[in-house]
């Protein structure tokens, strides 16, 4: 064993110096060593040069955009078409693609994501009420059945996938609160949306009612 | 059986919301082994092991109110050891979700554990069971009487929150909290976190306490405090009182068998503005732990955390305002009333077959910004190892602590891992 005069101790180490005061180790046997803990690795953290480049010709562009546009308005606010353009991809980016979260969750950060899009597209343009009418209820009706074709495929993971199927339902029925205090006019896309949402808590309610009590008593247990 | 679900027990509640890279609630209990560890025995005994701790064997998820654990149906998978000790855990990406991490290192078998599941004493149990599957595959034979838990029928009270059962409302907790005297020193960069293991025999270090006629925990608790208060100048300069926290197992107060959380702390603290000898700290040490040794005392303040846990107002506050008031309740209150945490398991025993096999046992505490230095102790075999984690450069108190031991005649071994980093 090393031996540090000052300190009195013995120490095992492949170290040249002891541990508590920093004076050179005796070693008098000779011995062999062998490393007792794993090698420090210096973990900088990784600067992600392309997502920092990125995000700055993002601002870059979105600033200079709205600038030329407001210096040259002729009634056209076309520059925000660029900035929803460029939060959406945004969020695609980071919250969809590159999220390591549960698919449902992030296939309901895509809903909101993408219908607020389209939404500020129609307000934009002036052009109607077609976000609202048609491409919204659709939204909400391709989420609630891609979750449900999900958990279809990995029984286990209903637990997981429940919370936010339950969330998808519950906003599949906003189009249809839509067109009875009549915001919008159309109405079969918003009653087909509600249609799914209502024939998708029956399926809940008579597949996995045992399930589904178990899951809603956890999530919302006092 | 998927629908397995157990709410926090009382302590593992704040855990959760108050954890960070620097205050990661991990801490670490390992064996080494007397011949190099076989990764593909071990991964098979943790699988034997795990489905005997259902406590263990959850992920942690969020409900409205609450966290809670969930059963966990993925594998738990080994991995080889990190440089980084008892690094914080990502409760979702981190090991299929669990809250443990199994690892090897050359003889070494270590088990890291997230503080929400269980105390040392229930991580203890479950590397028993482990290491007990692992001599088994490896051939060794065990006579019918050493029986461990791995073996033994799984009993309710193993899965009760202790806190809640031995809840009393009509104690009312009457104790003060001070504001403690805290480090002004620089500290490693990151989380790195430097470990100074010290091994010195069980009879010899029990002669030394008698000596000053104080029990293994109050001598190393004075010899810690006497260590800082030599080196005081890496203290603040601040008129508040040092404050040392010890955790005591509940169970030894309040039999159980629960393999969740039940301990609680006691503390003890000493002026630094006054001139102190070593016998005076250990006068003070005793008089402390007496005086907060007690089972009335110790239940009149458990209660106290269990009533706040209950009150209807707060459980129906969402989960997200729960955290947020708990992290800057936390980081107000609970982390500013001790400067140094001493934990001390004991002595446990294997049976002689197993034995043979180990050579020896180390038990490390995590640390955090505030308490950055903290020490580990366990006893085994007729060996203490005594494990200073620290997040300080500085490792005077380690030295003014064994010097101080080595002193006094005994024989001690160090080891460490990277300190100049």
């Amino acid at each position: 064993m090393k031996k540090c005069s000052k300190c009195k101790v013995e120490v095992n180490t492949i170290r040249k110096t002891c541990p508590l005061c920093g004076q050179f180790l005796e070693n008098p046997d000779k011995e062999e060593f062998t490393q007792i803990y794993p090698t420090y690795v210096n973990e900088a953290k990784k600067i992600d040069l392309f997502l920092r480049i990125l995000l700055f010709i993002s601002v870059t562009v979105m600033a200079t955009v709205l600038l030329i546009n407001f210096l040259t308005y002729d009634g056209v606010s076309w520059s925000l078409y660029v900035v929803i353009g460029v939060v959406y991809a945004w969020i695609l980016w980071r919250s969809t693609i590159k999220s390591k979260r549960n698919v449902a969750s992030r296939l309901l950060v895509q809903m909101i994501a993408l219908s607020l899009t389209v939404y500020g597209i129609e307000e934009i343009s002036n052009t109607g009420n077609w976000a609202l009418d048609y491409i919204i209820p659709f939204i909400c009706v391709a989420t609630t059945l891609s979750i449900v074709i999900l958990i279809f495929s990995k029984k286990m993971l209903y637990s997981d996938y429940l919370f936010y199927l339950l969330l998808s339902i519950i906003i599949g029925f906003v189009p249809l609160i839509l067109y009875l205090t009549q915001i919008i006019n159309v109405l079969w896309p918003s009653i087909t949306a509600a249609g799914v949402s209502s024939i998708t808590t029956l399926g809940m309610i008579i597949f996995a009612d045992r399930a589904t009590k178990d899951e809603l008593k956890r999530r919302f247990h006092l | 059986m998927a629908n397995k679900w157990y709410r926090l027990d009382n302590a593992a509640k704040i855990f959760p919301a108050v954890s960070n890279s620097k205050r990661s609630n991990v801490f670490r209990l390992s064996f080494e082994m007397k011949d190099e560890v076989d990764p593909l025995i071990l991964q098979k005994s943790l699988e034997l092991s795990i489905d005997r701790f259902p406590t263990l064997k959850v992920k942690l998820k969020k409900g409205l109110f609450w966290f809670y654990f969930e059963h966990n149906d993925n594998k738990p998978m080994i991995e080889e050891e990190s440089p980084n000790i008892c690094r914080m855990f990502n409760y979702t990406k981190d090991n299929n979700g669990y809250l443990f991490r199994l690892s090897y290192f050359g003889k070494r078998i270590a088990l890291e554990t997230f503080h929400s599941l269980t105390d040392g004493t229930g991580a203890l149990e479950f590397l028993k069971s482990i290491v007990y599957n692992y001599l088994k595959l490896r051939d060794v034979q065990f006579e019918g009487e050493e029986i461990l838990t791995t073996e033994i029928e799984m009993n309710k009270e193993e899965m009760a929150d202790f806190f809640n059962v031995h809840y009393n409302s009509k104690l009312k907790n009457t104790r003060k909290e001070y504001k403690s005297l805290k480090y002004d020193a620089p500290q490693y960069e990151g989380d790195w976190l430097g470990v100074i293991v010290g091994t010195v025999d069980v009879n010899d270090l029990k002669g030394v306490s008698k000596k000053f006629g104080c029990t293994i925990t109050e001598l190393l608790a004075s010899l810690v405090i006497y260590s800082c208060y030599r080196r005081r100048h890496i203290f603040e300069n601040k008129n508040k009182p040092y404050t040392m926290f010890i955790p005591v197992n509940l169970r030894r107060f309040f039999p159980s068998k629960t393999l969740r959380n039940f301990s609680l702390y006691v503390r003890t603290m000493v002026d630094f503005s006054k001139e102190l000898t070593f016998e005076d700290i250990v006068e003070i040490v005793k008089a402390d732990m007496k005086d907060e040794l007690q089972k009335e005392k110790l239940q009149m303040r458990f209660t106290a955390n269990v009533r706040t846990e209950r009150n209807f107002a707060l459980r129906l506050a969402p989960v997200f305002i729960k955290q947020f008031a708990m992290k800057i309740g936390y980081n107000l209150l609970a982390d500013q009333i001790h400067s140094f945490s001493f934990s001390n398991i004991g002595f446990f025993d294997l049976p002689e077959p197993m034995k043979k096999h180990i050579d020896k046992v180390v038990f490390t505490t995590g640390c955090s910004k505030n308490t950055p230095i903290n020490l580990g102790v366990i006893s085994f075999n007729g060996k203490a190892a005594i494990t200073f984690s620290s997040y300080l450069i500085d490792r005077s108190i380690q030295k003014y602590f064994f010097r101080f031991l080595s002193n006094e005649g005994l024989n001690i071994t160090i080891e460490s891992n990277e300190l100049e980093v």
